[in-house]
């Protein structure tokens, strides 16, 4: 019974390659670009009470951040063909090296973003703004 | 009568199933495949049956047996009818067990896995829990063996609707005329899988939709808003074991906070998305919000004509 277990999981295992390969012929590896315009829409869709006012995007088009009036912060990145959306939650480091910005964010679900602003200077002014800006959760005893 | 070991039959329909709407897909235009998101998916379709083959499934049949003892009708045969009547009892029961497993997060942190894949198509279907067995989910289907109904038959039927289930996660196929008033079809399904706020805690139907009329969950696909698929904070990874293990990640951290038995109880057994001060979002507040926002901006539009007719 046990061999038989094994046999047939690894067959299912293969059909996973078999069927994953063809889906890479028919689809390829793609990976999506994100834009202002579909960056705008993601936080629109996912935080419809935040208002982006000011952007960083990355160059490559991997990521974005969105700051409103009161100085909130949201995330943009990609996954793939698809976007996933955060507020900049409490505890989050955000560093950078040279003109690469870096936020560590302690979501295990999303866990790292990293941006290329324009130049080491803009990455360094962007770091100063989002490092003060990582909120506290006040919670009500 | 026997009983056809269909489990047998179901990897060679879904495979071969996968592949024409993949190649459907590719030519017609409609819905869409990745590869890394297929791959995570099957994986946890394997993983899946991983577990069952480890002792899961054999933890549901000795449950299963262990109520049969009790039951209250000592000989239901294994006839066609009654083959179809435990299917529609199956059914329903599938019915409160889905709708639990978006409404209590601790069946949720298993569901979830199901919804993780921000597409809607066959290989997303095979995106299974892991975690199953360990919520003790087979409960809900107890009752059926204290009727009476043999554990094996409970078993087949419950094979019989994950599979019919597999078709329906499909964009290629549209609305399908007066099935849709009894049947699950693609078009109610994918407003389950939808995280549009006005498509939340919907269709939770495995095979009859009847349950969502009757209990008050039903809603159409609307051709004004097409659903978009994933969950409400989406996964930034295709790893398989973060896809398994993420909302029991979760709630380990949540845990760890938690300063009062009130607190464990609300981060286990409270909605998705509960937390103490509501700091976080469940999808009835989301849906709150969103019809709160539908409402003032239908009372604005309303306003603007009238001051149109005024003048």
């Amino acid at each position: 019974v046990t061999s038989d277990i094994l046999i047939s999981q690894a067959l299912a295992f293969l059909v996973v390659l078999v069927l994953g390969g063809l889906c890479w012929i028919l689809f390829g590896r793609k990976n999506i670009v994100l834009d202002k315009m579909t960056a705008t829409q993601q936080l629109w869709f996912d935080e419809p009470d935040f208002q982006p006012s000011h952007w960083l995007m990355d160059d490559a088009g991997s990521a974005a951040i969105a700051v409103n009036d009161s100085e909130e912060i949201a995330l943009v990145s990609t996954i793939g063909q698809n976007y996933v959306t955060r507020r900049l939650p409490a505890g989050a480091v955000v560093t950078h090296d040279g003109a690469q910005l870096i936020i560590s964010l302690p979501d295990h679900t999303f866990r790292k973003i990293a941006i290329k602003a324009s130049s080491e200077a803009d990455a360094g002014t962007w770091a100063k703004r989002l490092s003060g800006k990582t909120p506290t959760i006040v919670r009500e005893n | 009568m026997e009983l056809p070991n269909i489990g047998a039959y179901a990897v060679l329909f879904f495979v071969g199933l996968i592949i024409v709407e993949m190649i459907a897909v590719r030519v017609v235009g409609r819905g869409r495949y990745e590869t890394k998101d297929t791959f995570a998916s099957l994986t946890m379709g394997v993983g899946n049956s991983i577990v069952a083959a480890a002792g899961g499934s054999l933890l549901v049949y000795f449950g299963l047996g262990w109520v049969y003892q009790y039951r209250l009708i000592e000989t239901i045969p294994v006839s066609w009818w009654a083959v179809l009547i435990c299917f529609v009892a199956q059914d329903f029961a599938f019915y409160w067990f889905h709708r639990t497993a978006h409404e209590m997060r601790w069946f949720w942190a298993s569901h979830v896995i199901h919804h993780s894949s921000q597409h809607y198509n066959l290989s997303a279907a095979l995106r299974q829990t892991w975690t199953g067995q360990v919520t003790l989910s087979f409960m809900f289907y107890l009752p059926l063996a204290f009727i009476g109904f043999p554990p094996e038959m409970i078993i087949f039927v419950s094979l019989a609707n994950l599979l019919y289930q597999f078709w329906i996660h499909t964009e290629l196929i549209g609305r399908l005329g007066p099935l849709e008033w009894i049947l699950n079809t693609p078009s109610h399904h994918r407003v389950h899988h939808g995280t549009n706020p006005r498509y939340l805690d919907a269709n939770y139907a495995g095979t009859l939709i009847i349950w969502d009329k009757i209990f008050g969950t039903f809603i159409p696909e609307s051709s004004d808003e097409k659903p978009r698929f994933g969950i409400i904070k989406n996964l930034k990874t295709f790893n398989p074991v973060m896809i398994a293990l993420h909302e029991w990640i979760g709630i380990a951290k949540d845990l760890a906070g938690a300063r009062s038995l009130k607190e464990v109880g609300g981060y286990l057994f409270g909605p998705p998305g509960w937390s103490p001060d509501g700091s976080r979002m469940t999808s009835s507040m989301i849906k709150e919000r969103w019809e709160s926002s539908q409402a003032a901006s239908a009372e604005s539009l309303l306003v603007e004509s009238d001051q149109t007719t005024e003048k």
